[in-house]
Protein backbone atom coordinates (compact mmCIF):
# COMPACT_ATOMS: atom_id res chain seq x y z
CA UNK A 1 0.00 0.00 0.00
CA UNK A 2 1.40 3.47 -0.88
CA UNK A 3 2.42 5.59 2.08
CA UNK A 4 0.87 8.96 3.00
CA UNK A 5 3.61 10.93 1.29
CA UNK A 6 3.08 9.08 -2.02
CA UNK A 7 -0.68 9.67 -1.93
CA UNK A 8 -0.19 13.34 -1.11
CA UNK A 9 2.22 13.71 -4.01
CA UNK A 10 -0.30 12.08 -6.36
CA UNK A 11 -3.10 14.36 -5.16
CA UNK A 12 -0.91 17.39 -5.83
CA UNK A 13 -0.02 16.09 -9.28
CA UNK A 14 -3.65 15.42 -10.25
CA UNK A 15 -4.70 18.83 -8.86
CA UNK A 16 -2.16 20.66 -10.99
CA UNK A 17 -3.23 18.64 -14.07
CA UNK A 18 -6.79 19.61 -13.27
CA UNK A 19 -5.83 23.28 -13.18
CA UNK A 20 -4.33 22.96 -16.66
CA UNK A 21 -7.33 21.12 -18.14
CA UNK A 22 -9.72 23.61 -16.52
CA UNK A 23 -7.77 26.53 -18.01
CA UNK A 24 -7.74 24.86 -21.43
CA UNK A 25 -11.48 24.31 -21.14
CA UNK A 26 -12.04 28.02 -20.46
CA UNK A 27 -9.70 29.08 -23.27
CA UNK A 28 -11.53 26.76 -25.70
CA UNK A 29 -14.90 28.18 -24.57
CA UNK A 30 -13.65 31.72 -25.29
CA UNK A 31 -12.32 30.62 -28.67
CA UNK A 32 -15.70 29.09 -29.60
CA UNK A 33 -17.22 32.54 -29.28
CA UNK A 34 -14.49 34.01 -31.49
CA UNK A 35 -14.91 31.26 -34.08
CA UNK A 36 -18.70 31.67 -34.11
CA UNK A 37 -18.26 35.42 -34.50
CA UNK A 38 -15.97 34.88 -37.46
CA UNK A 39 -18.56 32.62 -39.12
CA UNK A 40 -21.26 35.19 -38.40
CA UNK A 41 -19.15 37.97 -39.93
CA UNK A 42 -18.76 35.93 -43.11
CA UNK A 43 -22.51 35.46 -43.46
CA UNK A 44 -23.53 38.75 -45.24
CA UNK A 45 -21.15 38.00 -48.10
CA UNK A 46 -22.17 34.33 -48.28
CA UNK A 47 -25.88 35.15 -48.25
CA UNK A 48 -25.51 37.88 -50.89
CA UNK A 49 -23.42 35.74 -53.22
CA UNK A 50 -25.95 32.91 -53.02
CA UNK A 51 -28.74 35.42 -53.69
CA UNK A 52 -26.91 36.58 -56.81
CA UNK A 53 -26.28 33.03 -57.92
CA UNK A 54 -29.95 32.11 -57.55
CA UNK A 55 -31.01 35.29 -59.42
CA UNK A 56 -28.61 34.59 -62.26
CA UNK A 57 -29.50 30.90 -62.47
CA UNK A 58 -33.22 31.70 -62.54
CA UNK A 59 -33.18 34.52 -65.06
CA UNK A 60 -30.41 33.30 -67.34
CA UNK A 61 -29.98 29.54 -66.97
CA UNK A 62 -26.56 28.71 -68.33
CA UNK A 63 -25.77 25.05 -68.66
CA UNK A 64 -22.41 25.63 -70.32
CA UNK A 65 -20.66 26.84 -67.14
CA UNK A 66 -17.69 24.44 -66.74
CA UNK A 67 -18.03 24.07 -62.97
CA UNK A 68 -21.61 22.78 -63.41
CA UNK A 69 -20.63 20.06 -65.87
CA UNK A 70 -20.42 16.48 -64.64
CA UNK A 71 -17.60 14.59 -66.34
CA UNK A 72 -18.60 11.36 -68.09
CA UNK A 73 -15.82 9.37 -66.54
CA UNK A 74 -14.18 9.84 -63.14
CA UNK A 75 -10.43 9.31 -63.36
CA UNK A 76 -9.05 11.84 -60.92
CA UNK A 77 -10.32 13.02 -57.57
CA UNK A 78 -9.20 15.74 -55.15
CA UNK A 79 -9.92 15.33 -51.45
CA UNK A 80 -9.50 18.24 -49.02
CA UNK A 81 -9.10 17.00 -45.45
CA UNK A 82 -9.63 19.59 -42.72
CA UNK A 83 -8.25 18.80 -39.24
CA UNK A 84 -6.72 20.83 -36.41
CA UNK A 85 -3.12 21.77 -35.72
CA UNK A 86 -3.20 20.63 -32.12
CA UNK A 87 -4.55 17.57 -30.36
CA UNK A 88 -6.29 17.26 -26.99
CA UNK A 89 -9.64 17.46 -28.74
CA UNK A 90 -10.99 13.94 -28.28
CA UNK A 91 -11.91 12.15 -31.48
CA UNK A 92 -12.09 15.37 -33.53
CA UNK A 93 -9.17 14.56 -35.84
CA UNK A 94 -9.29 10.77 -35.83
CA UNK A 95 -12.89 10.78 -37.10
CA UNK A 96 -11.99 12.95 -40.09
CA UNK A 97 -8.76 11.10 -40.85
CA UNK A 98 -10.33 7.64 -40.62
CA UNK A 99 -13.12 8.72 -42.96
CA UNK A 100 -10.64 10.31 -45.38
CA UNK A 101 -8.53 7.16 -45.51
CA UNK A 102 -11.64 5.07 -46.17
CA UNK A 103 -12.68 7.37 -49.02
CA UNK A 104 -9.17 7.38 -50.52
CA UNK A 105 -9.05 3.55 -50.46
CA UNK A 106 -12.53 3.32 -51.96
CA UNK A 107 -11.62 5.67 -54.82
CA UNK A 108 -8.36 3.87 -55.46
CA UNK A 109 -10.20 0.53 -55.59
CA UNK A 110 -12.38 2.06 -58.34
CA UNK A 111 -9.19 2.92 -60.24
CA UNK A 112 -9.45 6.65 -59.54
CA UNK A 113 -6.23 8.60 -58.92
CA UNK A 114 -6.52 10.58 -55.68
CA UNK A 115 -4.88 13.90 -54.78
CA UNK A 116 -5.06 15.12 -51.20
CA UNK A 117 -4.95 18.55 -49.56
CA UNK A 118 -4.05 18.42 -45.86
CA UNK A 119 -5.34 21.33 -43.78
CA UNK A 120 -3.99 21.16 -40.23
CA UNK A 121 -0.81 19.65 -38.78
CA UNK A 122 -2.66 16.51 -37.70
CA UNK A 123 -3.62 15.71 -41.30
CA UNK A 124 -0.11 16.50 -42.57
CA UNK A 125 1.42 14.14 -39.99
CA UNK A 126 -1.13 11.41 -40.67
CA UNK A 127 -0.61 11.42 -44.45
CA UNK A 128 3.17 11.73 -44.35
CA UNK A 129 3.32 8.73 -41.96
CA UNK A 130 1.34 6.72 -44.54
CA UNK A 131 3.53 7.80 -47.44
CA UNK A 132 0.88 10.04 -49.02
CA UNK A 133 2.27 13.31 -50.34
CA UNK A 134 -0.43 16.03 -50.17
CA UNK A 135 -0.61 18.52 -53.07
CA UNK A 136 -1.48 21.24 -50.54
CA UNK A 137 -0.38 21.53 -46.92
CA UNK A 138 -1.68 24.23 -44.57
CA UNK A 139 -0.23 24.33 -41.07
CA UNK A 140 -0.81 26.78 -38.23
CA UNK A 141 -4.13 28.08 -39.56
CA UNK A 142 -6.69 25.64 -38.19
CA UNK A 143 -7.82 27.92 -35.34
CA UNK A 144 -7.72 31.07 -37.48
CA UNK A 145 -8.44 30.07 -41.07
CA UNK A 146 -7.86 32.69 -43.74
CA UNK A 147 -9.79 33.39 -46.90
CA UNK A 148 -6.49 33.10 -48.82
CA UNK A 149 -6.29 29.43 -47.83
CA UNK A 150 -9.73 28.89 -49.39
CA UNK A 151 -8.81 30.99 -52.43
CA UNK A 152 -5.73 28.84 -53.12
CA UNK A 153 -7.67 25.57 -52.85
CA UNK A 154 -10.41 27.02 -55.03
CA UNK A 155 -8.01 28.29 -57.68
CA UNK A 156 -6.28 24.93 -57.97
CA UNK A 157 -9.42 22.79 -58.00
CA UNK A 158 -11.40 25.19 -60.24
CA UNK A 159 -8.62 25.40 -62.84
CA UNK A 160 -7.88 21.67 -62.69
CA UNK A 161 -11.57 20.79 -63.04
CA UNK A 162 -11.93 22.30 -66.50
CA UNK A 163 -8.43 21.88 -67.91
CA UNK A 164 -8.19 19.84 -71.12
CA UNK A 165 -5.45 17.47 -70.07
CA UNK A 166 -5.92 15.13 -67.12
CA UNK A 167 -8.62 17.16 -65.36
CA UNK A 168 -9.99 16.64 -61.87
CA UNK A 169 -13.39 14.96 -62.09
CA UNK A 170 -14.58 15.16 -58.51
CA UNK A 171 -13.66 17.30 -55.50
CA UNK A 172 -14.57 16.48 -51.91
CA UNK A 173 -14.01 18.25 -48.65
CA UNK A 174 -14.10 16.34 -45.36
CA UNK A 175 -14.45 18.29 -42.12
CA UNK A 176 -16.22 18.45 -38.78
CA UNK A 177 -19.35 20.59 -38.79
CA UNK A 178 -19.95 22.44 -35.49
CA UNK A 179 -23.58 21.46 -34.98
CA UNK A 180 -23.57 23.40 -31.73
CA UNK A 181 -21.00 24.34 -29.11
CA UNK A 182 -20.94 20.79 -27.72
CA UNK A 183 -21.52 18.61 -30.77
CA UNK A 184 -19.66 18.07 -34.02
CA UNK A 185 -20.76 16.00 -36.97
CA UNK A 186 -18.58 14.63 -39.73
CA UNK A 187 -19.30 16.07 -43.18
CA UNK A 188 -18.21 14.69 -46.54
CA UNK A 189 -19.22 17.32 -49.05
CA UNK A 190 -18.90 17.01 -52.80
CA UNK A 191 -17.74 20.46 -53.90
CA UNK A 192 -17.33 19.71 -57.62
CA UNK A 193 -19.29 19.09 -59.73
CA UNK A 194 -21.64 21.53 -57.96
CA UNK A 195 -24.84 19.87 -56.82
CA UNK A 196 -28.13 21.77 -56.67
CA UNK A 197 -28.76 21.14 -53.00
CA UNK A 198 -25.21 21.99 -51.98
CA UNK A 199 -25.90 25.63 -51.13
CA UNK A 200 -28.35 24.77 -48.39
CA UNK A 201 -25.79 22.41 -46.86
CA UNK A 202 -23.02 24.92 -47.36
CA UNK A 203 -24.71 27.60 -45.33
CA UNK A 204 -25.76 25.10 -42.68
CA UNK A 205 -29.41 25.69 -43.50
CA UNK A 206 -32.18 23.42 -42.43
CA UNK A 207 -35.94 23.52 -42.74
CA UNK A 208 -36.46 25.80 -39.73
CA UNK A 209 -34.04 28.48 -40.92
CA UNK A 210 -34.45 29.07 -44.64
CA UNK A 211 -32.79 32.27 -45.80
CA UNK A 212 -34.00 31.72 -49.36
CA UNK A 213 -37.67 31.81 -48.31
CA UNK A 214 -37.92 35.58 -48.37
CA UNK A 215 -35.95 35.68 -51.56
CA UNK A 216 -38.28 33.20 -53.27
CA UNK A 217 -41.32 35.12 -52.13
CA UNK A 218 -39.86 38.35 -53.45
CA UNK A 219 -38.92 36.61 -56.66
CA UNK A 220 -42.54 35.68 -57.40
CA UNK A 221 -43.29 39.38 -57.91
CA UNK A 222 -40.74 39.79 -60.67
CA UNK A 223 -40.89 38.69 -64.27
CA UNK A 224 -38.34 36.16 -65.48
CA UNK A 225 -35.91 37.59 -67.97
CA UNK A 226 -36.58 41.15 -66.82
CA UNK A 227 -33.05 41.69 -65.58
CA UNK A 228 -29.80 43.15 -66.87
CA UNK A 229 -26.42 41.45 -66.66
CA UNK A 230 -23.16 43.35 -66.99
CA UNK A 231 -21.06 42.52 -68.92
CA UNK A 232 -23.20 39.43 -69.73
CA UNK A 233 -24.99 36.58 -67.98
CA UNK A 234 -22.23 34.12 -68.84
CA UNK A 235 -19.43 36.26 -67.39
CA UNK A 236 -21.48 37.03 -64.27
CA UNK A 237 -22.22 33.34 -63.78
CA UNK A 238 -18.53 32.45 -64.18
CA UNK A 239 -17.53 34.95 -61.50
CA UNK A 240 -20.28 33.83 -59.13
CA UNK A 241 -19.33 30.17 -59.54
CA UNK A 242 -15.73 30.95 -58.66
CA UNK A 243 -16.87 32.91 -55.63
CA UNK A 244 -19.17 30.06 -54.65
CA UNK A 245 -16.31 27.58 -54.79
CA UNK A 246 -14.08 29.78 -52.62
CA UNK A 247 -16.92 30.19 -50.20
CA UNK A 248 -17.47 26.42 -49.98
CA UNK A 249 -13.88 25.95 -48.82
CA UNK A 250 -13.93 28.98 -46.54
CA UNK A 251 -17.11 27.83 -44.85
CA UNK A 252 -15.63 24.34 -44.27
CA UNK A 253 -12.52 25.89 -42.70
CA UNK A 254 -14.54 28.23 -40.47
CA UNK A 255 -16.92 25.49 -39.43
CA UNK A 256 -14.08 23.14 -38.59
CA UNK A 257 -12.34 25.86 -36.53
CA UNK A 258 -15.49 26.33 -34.43
CA UNK A 259 -15.88 22.55 -34.10
CA UNK A 260 -12.27 22.15 -33.00
CA UNK A 261 -12.74 24.48 -30.06
CA UNK A 262 -16.00 22.76 -29.13
CA UNK A 263 -14.35 19.36 -29.23
CA UNK A 264 -11.41 20.61 -27.16
CA UNK A 265 -13.71 22.12 -24.57
CA UNK A 266 -15.60 18.82 -24.28
CA UNK A 267 -12.37 16.82 -23.98
CA UNK A 268 -10.97 19.19 -21.35
CA UNK A 269 -14.22 19.19 -19.43
CA UNK A 270 -14.13 15.38 -19.28
CA UNK A 271 -10.49 15.52 -18.19
CA UNK A 272 -11.33 18.06 -15.45
CA UNK A 273 -14.27 15.92 -14.26
CA UNK A 274 -12.06 12.83 -14.17
CA UNK A 275 -9.36 14.71 -12.27
CA UNK A 276 -11.95 15.89 -9.73
CA UNK A 277 -13.14 12.34 -9.25
CA UNK A 278 -9.58 11.08 -8.89
CA UNK A 279 -8.71 13.78 -6.34
CA UNK A 280 -11.73 12.86 -4.20
CA UNK A 281 -10.88 9.12 -4.42
CA UNK A 282 -7.26 9.78 -3.52
CA UNK A 283 -8.30 12.08 -0.65
CA UNK A 284 -10.47 9.26 0.71
CA UNK A 285 -7.57 6.80 0.43
CA UNK A 286 -5.26 9.36 2.05
CA UNK A 287 -7.66 9.94 4.97
CA UNK A 288 -8.14 6.21 5.43
CA UNK A 289 -4.38 5.64 5.48
CA UNK A 290 -3.88 8.57 7.84
CA UNK A 291 -6.62 7.28 10.15
CA UNK A 292 -5.03 3.83 10.04
CA UNK A 293 -1.65 5.27 10.99
CA UNK A 294 -3.18 7.22 13.90
CA UNK A 295 -5.07 4.13 15.10
CA UNK A 296 -1.87 2.08 14.96
CA UNK A 297 -0.03 4.79 16.86
CA UNK A 298 -2.75 4.96 19.61
CA UNK A 299 -2.74 1.18 19.85
CA UNK A 300 1.01 1.22 20.28
CA UNK A 301 0.79 3.92 23.01
CA UNK A 302 -2.03 2.12 24.82
CA UNK A 303 -0.18 -1.20 24.52
CA UNK A 304 3.03 0.42 25.79
CA UNK A 305 1.22 2.01 28.77
CA UNK A 306 -0.46 -1.30 29.65
CA UNK A 307 2.87 -3.07 29.54
CA UNK A 308 4.35 -0.47 31.90
CA UNK A 309 1.42 -0.86 34.34
CA UNK A 310 1.93 -4.59 34.44
CA UNK B 1 -37.24 60.87 -51.45
CA UNK B 2 -37.45 57.22 -50.47
CA UNK B 3 -34.48 55.18 -49.41
CA UNK B 4 -33.54 51.53 -49.92
CA UNK B 5 -31.58 48.77 -48.21
CA UNK B 6 -27.91 48.34 -49.05
CA UNK B 7 -25.26 45.80 -48.03
CA UNK B 8 -21.57 46.15 -48.83
CA UNK B 9 -19.48 43.13 -47.87
CA UNK B 10 -16.18 41.35 -48.38
CA UNK B 11 -15.82 37.61 -47.65
CA UNK B 12 -14.73 38.10 -44.06
CA UNK B 13 -17.12 40.85 -42.94
CA UNK B 14 -19.78 43.40 -43.83
CA UNK B 15 -18.41 46.88 -44.55
CA UNK B 16 -21.81 48.56 -44.51
CA UNK B 17 -25.39 47.50 -43.86
CA UNK B 18 -28.14 50.09 -43.77
CA UNK B 19 -30.48 52.33 -45.74
CA UNK B 20 -29.21 54.72 -48.40
CA UNK B 21 -30.82 57.31 -50.70
CA UNK B 22 -28.55 56.93 -53.69
CA UNK B 23 -25.65 54.71 -54.71
CA UNK B 24 -23.08 55.04 -57.45
CA UNK B 25 -21.89 51.50 -58.25
CA UNK B 26 -18.68 50.77 -60.21
CA UNK B 27 -19.61 48.07 -62.72
CA UNK B 28 -17.13 46.63 -65.19
CA UNK B 29 -18.94 48.49 -68.00
CA UNK B 30 -19.02 51.82 -66.20
CA UNK B 31 -20.69 53.22 -63.10
CA UNK B 32 -24.44 53.01 -62.65
CA UNK B 33 -26.53 55.04 -60.25
CA UNK B 34 -29.15 53.40 -58.07
CA UNK B 35 -32.27 55.14 -56.78
CA UNK B 36 -35.28 53.43 -55.19
CA UNK B 37 -37.13 51.32 -57.73
CA UNK B 38 -34.07 50.74 -59.91
CA UNK B 39 -34.40 47.96 -62.48
CA UNK B 40 -32.99 44.56 -61.57
CA UNK B 41 -29.36 44.10 -62.45
CA UNK B 42 -26.45 41.79 -61.64
CA UNK B 43 -23.02 43.13 -62.61
CA UNK B 44 -19.40 42.34 -61.96
CA UNK B 45 -17.38 45.14 -60.38
CA UNK B 46 -14.64 47.20 -61.91
CA UNK B 47 -11.28 46.48 -60.24
CA UNK B 48 -10.37 49.54 -58.24
CA UNK B 49 -13.80 51.10 -58.64
CA UNK B 50 -15.25 53.38 -55.96
CA UNK B 51 -18.72 52.76 -54.60
CA UNK B 52 -20.40 55.92 -53.30
CA UNK B 53 -23.39 55.78 -50.96
CA UNK B 54 -25.53 58.78 -50.06
CA UNK B 55 -26.67 58.39 -46.49
CA UNK B 56 -28.95 61.43 -46.49
CA UNK B 57 -31.37 62.85 -48.99
CA UNK B 58 -29.29 65.89 -49.88
CA UNK B 59 -26.14 63.83 -50.43
CA UNK B 60 -24.17 65.69 -47.78
CA UNK B 61 -23.28 62.60 -45.84
CA UNK B 62 -21.51 60.07 -48.04
CA UNK B 63 -19.55 56.88 -47.69
CA UNK B 64 -17.02 55.74 -50.26
CA UNK B 65 -15.63 52.23 -50.60
CA UNK B 66 -12.74 51.17 -52.77
CA UNK B 67 -13.37 47.71 -54.25
CA UNK B 68 -11.38 44.97 -55.92
CA UNK B 69 -13.23 42.35 -57.99
CA UNK B 70 -16.67 41.25 -56.81
CA UNK B 71 -20.19 41.79 -58.06
CA UNK B 72 -23.26 43.90 -57.38
CA UNK B 73 -26.96 43.23 -57.54
CA UNK B 74 -30.11 45.32 -57.41
CA UNK B 75 -33.08 43.09 -56.79
CA UNK B 76 -36.48 44.20 -55.57
CA UNK B 77 -35.14 47.44 -54.15
CA UNK B 78 -32.22 45.87 -52.29
CA UNK B 79 -28.66 46.68 -53.35
CA UNK B 80 -25.85 44.23 -52.55
CA UNK B 81 -22.28 45.10 -53.43
CA UNK B 82 -19.61 42.49 -52.82
CA UNK B 83 -15.87 42.81 -53.22
CA UNK B 84 -13.03 40.30 -53.09
CA UNK B 85 -11.26 43.08 -51.22
CA UNK B 86 -12.75 46.36 -50.13
CA UNK B 87 -12.20 49.24 -47.75
CA UNK B 88 -13.74 52.52 -46.68
CA UNK B 89 -11.50 55.09 -48.39
CA UNK B 90 -11.24 57.03 -45.12
CA UNK B 91 -9.53 54.01 -43.50
CA UNK B 92 -6.67 53.65 -45.99
CA UNK B 93 -3.34 54.01 -44.20
CA UNK B 94 -1.10 54.46 -47.21
CA UNK B 95 2.21 54.01 -45.38
CA UNK B 96 1.12 50.70 -43.93
CA UNK B 97 -0.20 49.61 -47.35
CA UNK B 98 3.11 50.54 -49.01
CA UNK B 99 5.01 48.45 -46.48
CA UNK B 100 2.69 45.50 -47.03
CA UNK B 101 3.05 45.86 -50.81
CA UNK B 102 6.83 45.82 -50.49
CA UNK B 103 6.75 42.65 -48.39
CA UNK B 104 4.32 41.07 -50.83
CA UNK B 105 6.63 41.82 -53.77
CA UNK B 106 9.47 40.01 -52.02
CA UNK B 107 7.18 37.09 -51.23
CA UNK B 108 6.08 36.91 -54.88
CA UNK B 109 9.70 36.81 -56.03
CA UNK B 110 10.30 33.82 -53.76
CA UNK B 111 7.19 32.05 -55.02
CA UNK B 112 8.04 32.59 -58.67
CA UNK B 113 11.05 30.31 -58.43
CA UNK B 114 8.96 27.42 -57.09
CA UNK B 115 7.07 24.92 -59.20
CA UNK B 116 4.85 23.23 -56.61
CA UNK B 117 1.09 23.39 -57.16
CA UNK B 118 0.60 25.03 -53.76
CA UNK B 119 3.15 27.76 -54.45
CA UNK B 120 1.64 28.41 -57.88
CA UNK B 121 -1.81 28.85 -56.31
CA UNK B 122 -0.32 31.07 -53.57
CA UNK B 123 1.49 33.09 -56.23
CA UNK B 124 -1.80 33.91 -57.95
CA UNK B 125 -3.56 34.93 -54.71
CA UNK B 126 -0.49 36.96 -53.69
CA UNK B 127 -0.56 38.78 -57.04
CA UNK B 128 -4.22 39.63 -56.43
CA UNK B 129 -3.37 40.98 -53.01
CA UNK B 130 -0.49 43.03 -54.42
CA UNK B 131 -2.83 44.45 -57.07
CA UNK B 132 -5.23 45.42 -54.27
CA UNK B 133 -2.44 47.20 -52.36
CA UNK B 134 -1.45 49.02 -55.53
CA UNK B 135 -5.05 50.13 -56.12
CA UNK B 136 -5.17 51.63 -52.63
CA UNK B 137 -1.85 53.42 -53.13
CA UNK B 138 -2.95 54.78 -56.51
CA UNK B 139 -6.24 55.99 -55.05
CA UNK B 140 -4.54 57.90 -52.25
CA UNK B 141 -1.97 59.40 -54.65
CA UNK B 142 -4.69 60.55 -57.03
CA UNK B 143 -6.79 62.10 -54.27
CA UNK B 144 -4.09 63.75 -52.17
Amino acid sequence: MPNLHDIERRINSVTSTKQITRTMEMVAAAKIRRASQRAENALPWAVAISDMLVTTAKHAPISSEPLLQTHDEVKRCFIVVVTSDRGLAGGFNSNVLRHAEKLIKEKERQGIAVEVAACGKKAIGYFSYRGIDPVFEFAGLSADPTYEEAAELSRYSGDAYHREEDPLDEVYVIYNHAKNAAEQTLVEQQVLPIKEETYADLLGLNEEVDIFKEFRERDDESLPGDIDFEPGAEEVMRYLMKAYLRNAYYYALLDSAAGEQGARRNAMKSATDNANEMVSTLTRVYNRARQGAITTEINEIVGGAAALEE
Amino acid sequence: MADFMCTVAIPTRALFQGRVYYADVPSVEGNYGVLPGHEMIVATNKNGGVLTLHLDEAGNEKKRFLLYEGASQVYNNVLSVLGRFGRDVEDIDVESVREKAENMRKHIEELESSDSEQDRAELETSKERLAWYQIQIDYVEQHS
